[in-house]
């Protein structure tokens, strides 16, 4: 016993202690550092880190490493499965969008939009110029609030070093002010348009059940006015932020905003210039079910793919708005944009187009069309919308008397999952050629998936790090 | 003055926010009150948050919220760690006071449900999740902030309460009450199902004055009158059918449990 323990103070040892204290000082459990008692091992412990915070969710990740070589990575989500899709089944299409708008918080317009909009493509309703013109709006309220948070609450606090964003009050209130800022905005726009903040109810099929009359059509007017220049100074902010080198090679989708509203309708294209009709998007997207994971996984005509804002500034930057493209200019990147960490820039920059869209939405005469009614019929829905963290789609099916008897839904987040865990792969290989310490890798790993800006509850909760080096 | 801020600052509450399987709407919500955020952050410890921090205690909570619904054996592990450590623990949420959406699953074939969405993969190597089930079925809570998403006034009140020392208190009217003081035209009246005599208020009765019908986020009421109730929606002429499925949405268990009551009684 006495040789063994005098072989630990090695100088390994100290290292390990000196990481050890490290990963205190950065938060991580020091329980998840297990050393293993078995006498080979001593050398190469294996490591569990069971947190990453700052995600939207639930997720796994398990690393495993054979000296310098990494040997697997997985990317999972760990959240209890809800079985949505099931539930819906057997429901009138009047409740459906109240179902499914619970599978996510943060995205919940996107959700009931894309719900909405397969439901009426099924039975046949149309709609409105103004409905339309709502829904966009209730989407860029939506996004407005879920870029702010992404970019101020969960990602900027590593680009600084804080732990989290209210650590950082000391320093940068202004900032943190400008977020909460923003994030009102948002709320603001989604609760005078829908409803509730989350989870909005006034939309419904064929129309709305209550319009914003003309005096809170100015006043987010106002409040958009009043939001540009914290919207341009936020895109400043990430634009003077140092992006980490990292390339990572794969296709882009998002919708063509060609036609009328880029957000809510449109056909899908991709940077390979593929044109897909959303009613065709099963032949491109295969999904599949992995045995370490509760969401499923997508690739798009057997490629690697991503969507989000950088897909979307990727295949439609000529629809950005001016503003937004003179700040893109400033960055001084050459599209197509490669690198992940971009998404951030590329959101904030976004945040900017939104809020002078919204403004341009909302000149418009809203009256209230009277409470729509639907008449049930047979058939088959689909409905692609650009949901904050990229195209959702949903997919129904129902009988005569309105009931749903098939349900797809498919998740931004669902559609990443494969290209995060692709370019993290990469991003491990690359930092054990240049032999970095652990805890920085693991630092850079959490800032990559969370540059995608994951969603886990619309398919899974935080994010858990299995490392196991044999 | 000065003394008495020495001593808050050394008596700060520690506070802990903690989800399980759910939509993370609750926690935004929590977030979300904008104007007082910092102020209220200001006179907590926040020892817990892992969606907005990166350092997370999980030890000796004095205020605990958990939002979300028990659905896989991790979240109960967690569940009942928590609830050790905490010394008031509250449900936050529609998913953590009664189960909402994913509990449904209570009244549907639960192997259908799961195979409409896992269809193509073996059974043995799924991940076999629990059906979902509020926090109260394996723990006790001492407090619920029901809604879907709750009000974030009322996590403001709660919050403050609390701070103080109150003991808050729990709102127990129907929604009908909030609905006839802001003089909405009764939606049952003009032949829209609304649930709202049966269901628990406190939402300021949001739903019925934007003309949607009341779902029931906030759970039923204790003292709900069910057999009425149906009665008067059967009178209506809406489809028995399809109440039971609306009555059913967020608040299924709390369903089962009125149904299964009178006959208790019988035997």
């Amino acid at each position: 016993m006495r040789v063994s323990l005098r072989k630990r103070k090695s100088k390994n040892d100290k290292n390990k202690i000196f990481e050890f204290t490290k990963a205190k000082l950065l938060g991580l459990k020091i329980k998840d550092f297990v050393v293993s008692n078995k006498k080979q091992d001593l050398k190469m412990p294996s490591i569990n880190l069971n947190h990453i915070c700052k995600v939207e969710g639930h997720g796994s990740l398990h690393v495993e490493i054979k000296g310098s070589k990494l040997i697997k990575c997985k990317l999972g989500t760990v959240e209890g499965a809800r079985f949505f899709e099931g539930i819906v089944k057997g429901k009138r299409h009047d409740d459906v969008q109240e179902i499914t708008s619970r599978i996510c918080g943060i995205c919940s317009c996107a959700h009931t939009v894309a719900s909405l909009q397969a439901l009426e493509n099924a039975m046949g309703v149309k709609v409105s110029e103004q409905t339309r013109r709502l829904r966009e709006l209730l989407s860029i309220g939506e996004r407005i609030r879920s870029h702010a948070t992404h970019l101020y609450f969960l990602a900027l606090p590593d680009y600084l070093g804080y732990e989290s964003a209210l650590a950082m009050v000391s320093k940068y209130k202004k900032e943190v002010l400008r977020a909460l800022h923003l994030i009102k905005l948002g709320n603001n726009m989604v609760q005078r348009i829908g409803g509730k903040e989350m989870h909005p109810f006034t939309s419904v099929i064929g129309g709305f059940t209550h319009v914003p009359d003309k005096k809170t059509v100015k006043y987010l007017q106002a409040e958009l006015k009043k939001a540009l220049p914290e919207a341009i100074s936020t895109a400043k902010l990430f634009l003077k932020l140092k992006q980490p080198k990292f390339e990572a090679e794969k296709d882009y989708l998002a919708l063509n905003p060609e036609k009328d509203s880029p957000l809510i309708s449109g056909d899908l294209i991709s940077l390979s210039s593929l044109n897909i009709k959303p009613a065709e998007y099963d032949k491109f997207i295969d999904e599949e079910v992995m045995p370490y994971s509760t969401a499923k996984f997508s690739k798009l005509n057997g490629k690697l793919f991503c969507v989000g804002s950088l897909a979307r500034i990727n295949t439609n930057y000529d629809k950005l708005s001016p503003t937004a493209k003179q700040l893109f200019k400033q960055a001084k990147l050459e599209l197509p944009i490669h690198n992940p960490y971009y998404n951030n820039l590329m959101q904030a920059i976004e945040l900017v187009h939104w809020v002078e869209r919204g403004y341009a939405l909302l000149d418009y005469d809203f009256r209230f069309e009277g409470l729509p009614k639907v008449k049930a019929r047979r058939g088959r829905g689909v409905s692609a919308v650009e949901a904050p963290r990229g195209i959702l789609f949903h997919d129904y099916t129902i009988n005569e008397k309105g009931v749903v008897e098939k349900c797809n839904i498919i998740t931004p987040t669902a559609q990443n999952l494969r290209a995060i865990e692709d370019d993290v792969r990469l991003l491990i290989e690359q930092m054990l050629k240049q032999k970095k310490k652990k805890y920085k890798i693991i630092l850079e790993v959490e800032k990559l998936i969370r540059a995608y800006d994951p969603c886990f509850s619309c398919s899974a909760h935080f994010l858990k790090v299995k490392w196991v080096k044999k | 003055m000065k003394k008495t801020k020495k001593a808050s600052k050394a008596k700060k509450p520690r506070v802990g926010i903690q989800s399980i399987t759910g939509c993370a709407g609750c926690q935004l919500s929590l977030y979300f009150i904008e104007d007082v955020l910092l102020e209220l952050f200001d006179k907590i410890e926040l020892v817990a948050a892992p969606m907005i921090k990166g350092k997370n205690e999980e030890e000796n909570y004095d205020i605990l919220f958990v939002e979300g619904s028990v659905s896989s054996k991790e979240d109960l592990e967690n569940l009942l760690k928590w609830r050790k450590q905490a010394k008031f623990l509250i449900a936050l949420g529609a998913c953590a006071s009664h189960g909402c959406m994913q509990s449904m699953k209570h009244m549907m074939h639960e192997e259908e449900v799961e195979a409409a969405v896992y269809n193509k993969f073996p059974s043995d190597k799924r991940l076999k999740p629990i059906t979902a089930v509020p926090l109260h079925k394996h723990v006790q809570v001492d407090f619920y902030i029901p809604g879907c998403p709750p009000d974030k006034e009322e996590i403001e009140r709660v919050l403050k309460w609390l701070l103080q020392g109150i003991k808050p208190r729990v709102y127990d009217k129907a929604v009908c009450h909030e609905c006839s003081l802001k003089e909405n035209y009764c939606l049952l009246d003009q032949g829209i199902e609304c649930l709202g005599p049966l269901m628990n208020g406190g939402c300021k009765a949001l739903c019925p004055d934007y003309n949607h019908p009341c779902t029931g986020c906030r759970g039923m009421l204790d003292d709900a009158n069910l057999k009425s109730g149906k009665e008067i929606l059967r009178d209506k002429g809406f489809d028995p059918d399809l109440m039971i499925k609306r009555m059913t949405k967020y608040n299924t268990l709390q369903f089962m449990e009125f149904e299964s009551k009178p006959k208790e009684e019988k035997k």
